[in-house]
């Protein structure tokens, strides 16, 4: 699943994809992308627009499109759900007072037409974390039994 | 080309270097700004090149014309030759934009040696927001090139040169030419040539390059971004490295 299940598809059926990765600020967004890529994460700063990773390889193209999620830059994002092929919903997992706003935020997102054939991925980002709350505690309150969720291909994964 | 307006297929079209620019420096009614641009060995993560607020390109006094504004605009790249040999490079560009936000924002990259068109590169930002700092980052391998090109690349410095076009919608609003030199590794050296210079630092620093101050001037300097990327056939293992993370 996760990552894997998104490379396969790529190679099965389209030559390029964009997997758009969206979450609060600070939730470890592009955290995530240098440590698959395997480049140094100590000196990452908030991300005050996109952040985007073009990977080619032979005729395949895989953008990877980090977007920041501060506030201000959040009434943006939907400027770049066109043509979305993977969502990436990143979590921190650890910050129990925004877990609301990452509900309801998650929940606009979904509404929205443009992504309607986009695959969800959630990770629940920070396990390591002391304080961090389970893959289940997590998935209960992004409400994740709701009815919205139902027709939707997602999956949850946790991640630190 | 004066008056006409010139769109995205115009400079698709294109088959080697324009004489002239193609839109006035004034064009650039967004306050885009470079902030730095990186190009690194993608597997071993070395810079080869780096060019930012931090570390400006020296000017070439025996090219450079302060009479001419339009010098600002012209950027020779020093390389090393292994740039064309490498299996895998990565090349970040850092931008800024102003106030306004951007639509349709778009870099078309034309690559040429003299007047033979060698690899094209094409690429949608699409929107920008107001007063964002986007960061667009490129890992390809070249398109696999005949060994006697890229001698010749070598042996005529300067001779590989780029054109460089940014466009809002249909709007030309910037072009910028590189020229580039490659420089031979000594094989008996300690370490690459740019080992030396960039040390194996990360690109990371090259962020936040916006609070230094100097304005509109360090623009055209660091602007164009290198090498783009062709649709690359080649022997390259992109994303060994998704074996690590599954
Ligand atoms: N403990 C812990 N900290 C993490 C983890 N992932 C990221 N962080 C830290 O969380 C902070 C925010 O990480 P970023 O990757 O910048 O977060 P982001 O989602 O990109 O934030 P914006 O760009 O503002 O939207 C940084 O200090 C990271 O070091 C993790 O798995 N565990
Ligand atoms: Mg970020």
């Amino acid at each position: 699943m996760g990552f894997l299940s998104i490379v396969r598809k790529l190679r099965e059926k389209e030559k390029e994809m964009k997997l758009l990765i969206i979450g609060l600020d600070n939730a470890g967004k592009t955290t995530i992308i240098r440590r698959f890529n395997g480049e140094p994460i100590d000196t990452i700063a908030p991300t005050l627009g996109f952040d985007i990773k073009t990977l080619q390889h032979k005729q395949y193209t895989l953008n990877i499109w980090d977007i920041g999620g501060q506030q201000t830059i959040r009434t943006y994002w939907r400027n770049y759900f066109e043509v979305t092929d993977g969502l990436v919903w990143v979590v921190d997992s650890a910050d129990r007072w925004r877990l609301d706003t990452c509900r309801d935020e998650l929940k606009d997102l979904l509404q929205e037409e443009q992504l309607g054939g986009a695959s969800l991925l959630i990770f629940a980002n920070k396990q390591d974390l002391p304080d961090a709350l389970s893959v289940d505690q997590i998935a209960e309150h992004l409400d994740l039994g709701a009815p919205q969720f139902k027709k939707r291909h997602y999956c949850i994964k946790a991640w630190s | 080309m004066p008056s006409a307006r010139v769109i995205p297929e115009d400079v698709l079209d294109l088959k080697a270097p324009t004489k002239k620019f193609l839109c006035p420096l004034t064009a650039n009614e967004y306050g885009i700004e470079f902030l730095s641009f990186v190009i690194q060995d993608y597997r071993s993560k070395k810079t080869i090149f780096e060019v930012s607020r931090d570390r400006p390109l020296p000017i070439d006094f025996s090219t450079h014309d302060a009479l001419d504004p339009d010098s600002l605009r012209k950027i020779n790249y020093e390389l090393s030759e292994d740039f064309l040999m490498l299996p895998q490079i990565s090349t970040t560009l850092v931008f800024s934009v102003g106030q306004e936000p951007l639509k349709d924002f778009r870099m078309i990259e034309r690559h040429y040696f003299r007047d033979r068109l060698i690899k094209s590169y094409d690429f949608s930002f699409g929107f920008c927001i107001p007063g964002s700092t986007n960061t667009w980052e490129a890992v390809y391998a070249l398109p696999p090139m005949d060994p006697d090109l890229v001698k010749d690349m070598i042996d005529h410095p300067y001779e590989t040169s780029s054109d460089s076009f940014y466009f809002v919608g249909d709007k030309l609003i910037m072009h910028n030419k590189a020229f580039y030199k490659y420089v031979r590794e000594d094989a008996s050296a300690q370490c690459k040539s740019y080992e030396a210079k960039y040390g194996s630092s990360s690109k990371g620093e090259a962020k936040g390059a916006k609070n230094a101050s100097g304005g509109a001037k360090a623009e055209a300097k660091t602007s164009g971004g290198g090498a783009g990327g062709a649709k690359a056939e080649g022997k390259s293992d992109a994303w060994s490295k998704e074996t690590d993370y599954f």
